[in-house]
């Protein structure tokens, strides 16, 4: 993707605690297509407006980098990184299995390390690079485990899939995938319901052995939904 | 979660100040158990003030011991080489407690601050006088098996699960803070948190605005590198709290103790150190009658509410098994 | 083909975090709306701040009793509308248990709707309600369902002519399903036509629901569930949440994305009923048994009748002459129970062959040798022949694989590294449920196969397995075919449940298949231009997407479409199985069940009591399996789930039924580290005496079992018989 400075991505007017919904004024749906985001609920909220403000205290200013854009935006202060991805960003790949980082399913990149989105405001991610499973991979071709977690089917319903990969991808980075003990420990951050912990293990092992399917690599265009 | 307005602060006296000036403040550090609770409608503040950025994130060797920044992250803690070679508990500590992902975001200054997980301090539709002072507490006639059984009192029996913070004060650390009025204070880390008394509500003996800078570990405890162990036993075999856990450590010479540091996790409402329990080391020739008898007299005292009676014979077990190890018999 | 470890066609999306769920399409202006549940168990809302609410900022509208639209009731709705609370809600002012909806709160951010939600306060007018689960004796009402109250032969007699007997009481504690995504969904109207993309596993019910309630032909709903985020029994009745988003999005006229909490899969989307179960098995000393108690008490909400049927496998899995199988449940104040996982067999089976294994150490038998003796050559509550049993090829194999020979037959006799080791073992199985179902298959020139029928993947691999089943009954690649599922503007599919949809769907779609290959090739031997014009349909055949006569004249399959002038080529099938379908078919010349063996080994830290499962060998009898991945992959998630039973899983309430609980953090559920060595194989063996392909479900039998062989190991290894679950450290030391 390429890199896009400086858009805004929330409403520009000054003292937004007064304002009312309707006359903010909301970016595009083109330029969010520029930026290569879905179009959003709140981005098009204006589109059926109340008339009533909504509840924000204050407004958070931040200046952020997410999958290598980089954003500014004004945000609820309550926001938590999780639901700017899902509800504003339109990046629904991070999940929200429990919203108390008990389950890992919201796992995503900050700076060098992984971290629960649901447990960070967004507030926090000023200043900061954010990655998320959408960032994972280039547009021709898959990272390595993704590939893996297909082979070895480490995953049923995919829920907490994005969470997982973003969680293996460190694990293997900061090498902890030295035995499966190991991986198995370093990825317990990440609850799978569904049971599929023996493919995850195998999964991050293969990548770890370069023992993957790199016929698998390139990017398909499948899709069932 | 309740409205709030949020500042990142840019300097301690800032992050103070701000304190000060505002009505129910917080300062937010990694936000890994103040995020929850706000969620969960258990803590309101009006006020967030950011601190993770500011400059307490090193762990630096210092006069006398080693600095663990208050601002630095759990994870960065528990890798770090001198306190892996000077103080392995810790780092074993930590990394037995929460996942990668909490780790990662959790700081030294916000694991003593983090409170209770009593699932009737957690949700609002429980009495619970931590949470709510005078509301009673449900949790002392229910289901309290993770709760505490030494320490507690007829108002509150919650239980401090920092597996970090177990580590550290068997190992004498001392916390540093800066106070409002522009001053410093340190306070031994065992007696930075509270039993529960008739104040549950109060966890610690930090006072108003006053902010951690950092936790010190002192040279003399390195003595300890050499024969240390932290035990952790719970449901889960990851990502679960303690039910009990152990941080034991020794020195001997000539076969005999000479020096021994004991702290308990998850059995108090703070980590639990017993003074006269430790002496009974000292001297020693290390044998598993002998840590029966330590483990008999640091029991003493516990109380059973139930569901938790099991976590005095537990404790016992951990504190025998934990110094076998330690001490090369098992 | 079948069979092969095709990978799973959803996969791309799936890591990719491409694929949607839920609440995760786009729509315009969705209003986020968040419901209120009652604090009390039993009485009447007095009283609602709903103008101090609406007032908030952000607020748009509180929807309660007094205002919500009306709906029609499901008391008198027919069983195809199943739903998990018969109450519809903000109907009325009553509340039953904690955890009922009392109000939604709609609000323009997610934000502002949660903190508007926890603002609200509702008076109450209370009454004196039961929401204890703890006591489940008393005021309990006795299913008059036969099946469920079962007498055979005469178990007194029997009991008193034995020379040996075991009688024990287990008790296993509510559990909740708990699947990764909470039950959540987007309603939007345009103008009479509801659409609601929600996460549910049966499409077609939660229309049927839908329009019953709304009082709307089910054409006018539309239910979009292309990925579930699990589901394990907890979204296949329907539940609350989809009405108060139907009925927000109608009263507002704006798309609305409710909101629940993972504390509100507590209340909101059932659970499995705690259950205290009395055993008593009698026989002699040679291991012969001769009757069988199993009676079982659990409860359900005052208005439902869910209770869990732990006898079912006791009618099913021994030869036992006399059998005394009986159920009763408590109404009680509390959000409804409902199908999780291997609903009545995943406990019952616990009590069950936990008392085999007192049984077998009673008499110092080998536990496999003990079940041999009490083989069952048919079904032992009917007679009838099983559609195939190889259930004795499981023991002998999984005893093989496992390494059974190295179990001691005393217990607390094994010591390895200072830990105590225990070897258990359960038989495990599950009836083979099949139904009926439509699908509309379209051929294109291409030669692609679109095959679309209103089912569902919950993360079982149907989106996979389907299109194998397709393209191996068409004769084409699994390439070639292009599955359309987990919509009702497709043919009625059935639900995912019960174990059944591999079973149905698949042998309706070969079904349909079989038909459409007839119409393709009689319209090719009618066609001028082809190369096959008036042969023989019985000539010909289609394999490799090739359509080829017996004298080796072959064309692609798509040249037919091309050549008939259309774009593409259509047919719509329907079939029906047996009177009811679904469940016991008392006319069916077999009985047909899925069997298997569950080994575990554990290592018990004996100080401290803590448990550990270095091993659990499941293999099973389930005829033939579609795809050895994905599989493979539900039979592992099943023995998980048998691990979680055994070792974590535990709802606490306190006595007004309040779950304590509520969360992930100590609702325990297994991590990855808990799981060491886990195997499965098969006999793979075709049942076509069930099913078109010869498979019958794998979803739940993985669970069943594996409880009993933890707790059995658990007894080798220190001589303590544990009958309450969870097993933790505490009932060890």
């Amino acid at each position: 993707m390429d890199k896009i400075e400086e858009k805004e991505l929330w409403p520009e007017e000054k003292s937004l605690m007064k304002a009312e919904i309707s006359r903010r004024k909301f970016i595009t749906s083109a330029t969010l297509a520029a930026l290569g985001l879905a179009m959003t609920p709140y981005a098009t909220l204006a589109a059926a407006p109340s008339n009533k403000p909504v509840n924000f205290a204050s407004f958070v200013e931040i200046n952020t980098t997410i999958n290598g854009q980089n954003m500014k935006m004004k945000l609820d202060p309550r926001t938590s990184l999780l639901d700017l991805l899902r509800e504003q960003l339109g990046l629904t790949g991070s999940k929200k299995g429990c919203n108390q980082g008990a389950c890992g399913a919201c796992t995503v990149h900050m700076g060098k390390d992984r971290i629960n989105s649901c447990l960070t405001l967004a507030a926090q991610i000023d200043g900061k690079e954010v990655t998320t499973i959408e960032g994972i991979g280039s547009e021709t071709e898959f990272h390595p485990i993704q590939v893996a977690f297909m082979e070895h089917d480490g995953y049923q319903c995919g829920y907490c899939t994005p969470g997982q990969i973003m969680s293996a991808i460190k694990v293997l980075e900061e090498d902890h995938a030295g035995s499966d003990a190991e991986i198995r420990e370093w990825m317990s951050g990440n609850i799978c319901r569904c049971g599929a912990y023996k493919g995850i293990v195998e999964a991050v092992k293969s990548v770890r052995d370069e023992t993957y399917d790199k016929k698998l690599i390139k990017r398909t265009q499948q899709k069932v939904s | 979660m309740n409205p709030f307005q949020y500042s990142k602060a840019k300097s301690a006296d800032a992050a103070i100040n701000g304190y000060m000036e505002h009505d129910n403040t917080a300062y937010l550090a990694g936000g890994t158990n103040l995020v929850d609770r706000i969620r969960r409608d258990v803590t309101h503040p009006d006020y967030l003030i950011d601190v993770s950025e500011l400059p307490f994130s090193k762990i630096e060797k210092i006069e006398g011991g080693l600095r663990l920044g208050a601002m630095a992250s759990n994870s960065d803690t528990a890798d770090d080489e001198n306190v892996k070679n000077d103080y392995p508990i810790v780092s074993e500590a930590i990394l037995l407690g929460a996942t990668d992902q909490l780790r990662n975001k959790a700081t030294n200054g916000g694991n003593l601050m983090q409170r209770t997980r009593c699932s009737y301090y957690m949700s609002p539709h429980f009495a619970c006088n931590k949470r709510e002072p005078g509301s009673g507490c449900d949790a002392i006639d229910g289901h309290n098996r993770i709760l505490s059984v030494l320490g507690t009192s007829e108002k509150c029996i919650a239980s401090y699960p920092s597996d970090m913070c177990t580590a550290l004060a068997a190992l004498d650390a001392v916390v540093q803070i800066q106070t409002p009025n522009g001053g410093k204070r340190s306070l031994p880390l065992v007696d930075f948190r509270r039993l529960p008394g008739d104040s549950p509500e109060i966890d610690t003996n930090l006072k108003e605005g006053e902010l951690i800078t950092s936790i010190d570990l002192p040279e003399s405890s390195k003595a300890f590198a050499k024969a240390s162990h932290y035990l952790k036993v719970r449901d889960r075999h990851s990502y679960a709290f303690a039910l009990v856990s152990v941080a034991a450590a020794l020195v001997m010479e000539n076969n005999m103790i000479k020096d021994a540091r004991m702290a308990l996790g998850s059995v108090a409402a703070k980590p639990w150190r017993d003074q006269e329990a430790e002496a009974m080391f000292i001297g020693k020739k290390p044998s598993r009658e002998l840590f029966e008898k330590i483990a008999e007299k640091t029991m003493e005292g516990a109380k059973g509410y139930g569901e938790n009676d099991f976590k005095i014979e537990l404790g016992k077990r951990a504190i025998v098994k934990a110094f076998m190890k330690v001490a090369g018999l098992s | 083909m079948i069979g092969s470890p095709k990978i799973r066609v959803d996969g791309p999306e799936k890591v990719s975090g491409t694929a949607k769920y839920a609440l995760e399409y786009k729509v315009d202006s969705p209003l986020y709306a968040v419901p209120v549940k009652s604090t009390i168990n039993r009485g009447s809302v007095a009283s609602i701040n709903v103008d101090e609410v609406e007032e908030l900022p952000g607020v748009v509208k509180v929807i309660h009793a007094g205002n919500a639209m009306k709906l029609k009731s499901f008391k008198n709705a027919p069983p195809y509308v199943l739903v998990g609370q018969k109450r519809a809600p903000l109907q009325d002012k009553q509340v039953d248990y904690i955890g009922q909806d009392v109000a939604l709160v709609l609000a323009e951010t997610l934000e502002d709707a949660i903190w508007a939600g926890r603002q609200l306060k509702v008076e109450y007018s209370q009454e004196q309600g039961d929401g204890n689960i703890y006591d489940l004796k008393g005021k309990t009402v006795k299913p008059e369902q036969g099946m469920l109250q079962f007498e055979m032969g005469a178990f007194a007699e029997a009991k008193n002519n034995s020379s040996t007997s075991v009688e024990a009481t287990y008790t296993i504690p509510s559990e909740h399903h708990n699947p990764m995504e909470i039950s959540n969904c987007i309603a939007l109207w345009d103008g009479d036509r509801l659409t609601v993309y929600d996460a549910t596993q049966g499409v077609n019910n939660y229309q049927a629901c839908t329009a019953w309630c709304f009082e709307t032909d089910p054409k006018n709903v539309r239910v979009i569930s292309k990925y579930i985020g699990g589901g394990f029994g907890c979204k296949g009745s329907y539940w609350s949440h989809t009405v108060l988003a139907a009925i927000a999005a109608k009263m507002l006229d704006r798309p609305v994305k409710i909101n629940l909490s993972r504390e509100d899969m507590f209340t909101s989307a059932g659970h499995r009923p705690r259950t205290l179960q009395n055993i008593t098995i009698t026989g002699d000393q040679d291991g012969k048994v001769t009757g069988i108690q199993h009676k079982t008490n659990s409860y359900t909400n005052i208005e439902q009748k869910y209770f869990e049927s732990c006898g079912n496998l006791t009618r099913v899995l021994y030869d036992i002459p006399n059998m005394s199988v009986s159920h009763e449940y408590k109404p009680l104040n509390l959000p409804s129970p409902v199908y999780m996982r291997a609903p009545g067999e995943a406990p019952g089976s616990f009590a069950l062959e936990s008392a085999m294994d007192e049984y077998a150490a009673k008499i110092k038998m080998d536990p496999i040798e003990f079940r041999l003796k009490n083989y069952a050559e048919v079904c032992p509550f009917d007679k009838k022949p099983w559609s195939l049993k190889k259930l004795r090829e499981c023991y002998a194999k999984g005893a093989e694989i496992f390494g059974w020979d190295q179990r001691k037959q005393e217990p607390k006799n094994n010591m390895r590294d200072g830990k105590l080791i225990g070897y258990g073992m359960a038989t495990s199985t599950y009836p083979a449920n099949r139904a009926g179902g439509a699908v509309r298959l379209v051929m294109d020139a291409k030669g692609i196969l679109t095959v679309q029928t209103a089912v569902q993947d919950i993360g079982t691999g149907t989106w996979t397995v389907m299109g194998q089943i397709a393209a191996d009954a068409m004769g084409i690649s699994s390439e070639m075919v292009n599955m359309e599922l987990g919509d009702t503007d497709f043919p009625q599919g059935f639900v995912s449940g019960g174990s059944n949809l591999t079973a149905t769907a698949g042998s309706y779609i070969i079904i349909a298949v079989k038909k459409f290959k007839e119409k393709l090739l009689q319209l090719s031997i009618a066609q001028e231009k082809s190369p096959h014009y008036q042969s023989s349909v019985e000539d010909l055949s289609i394999q490799e997407g090739m359509v080829e006569s017996i004298n080796g004249n072959k064309e692609k399959i798509g040249e037919i479409i091309k050549r008939s002038g259309k774009d593409t080529y259509d047919f719509t099938d329907k079939s029906q199985v047996g009177k009811g379908g679904f469940g016991y078919n008392k006319d069916a010349p077999y009985s047909s069940h899925s069997f298997g063996v569950i080994f575990a080994e554990v290592e018990i830290d004996p100080d401290l009591g803590v448990i550990t499962v270095p091993r659990l060998t499941g293999v099973f009898d389930v005829g033939k399996i579609m795809n050895s991945k994905t599989g493979k992959s539900q039979l592992y998630g099943g023995m998980v789930w048998g691990y979680g039973m055994a070792l974590l899983e535990k709802t606490d309430y306190n006595p007004e039924g309040r779950v304590v609980n509520a969360d992930l953090a100590e609702y325990h559920v297994p991590v990855n580290a808990d799981i060491r060595e886990l195997t499965v194989d098969y006999i793979d063996e075709p049942d076509y005496n069930f099913s078109e392909h010869g498979g019958r479900g794998i979803g739940e039998i993985g669970i069943v079992g594996t409880a009993a062989a933890i707790a059995n190991a658990v007894y080798n290894a220190t001589g303590k018989r544990v009958r309450d679950l969870p097993i933790t450290m505490d009932k060890l030391i």
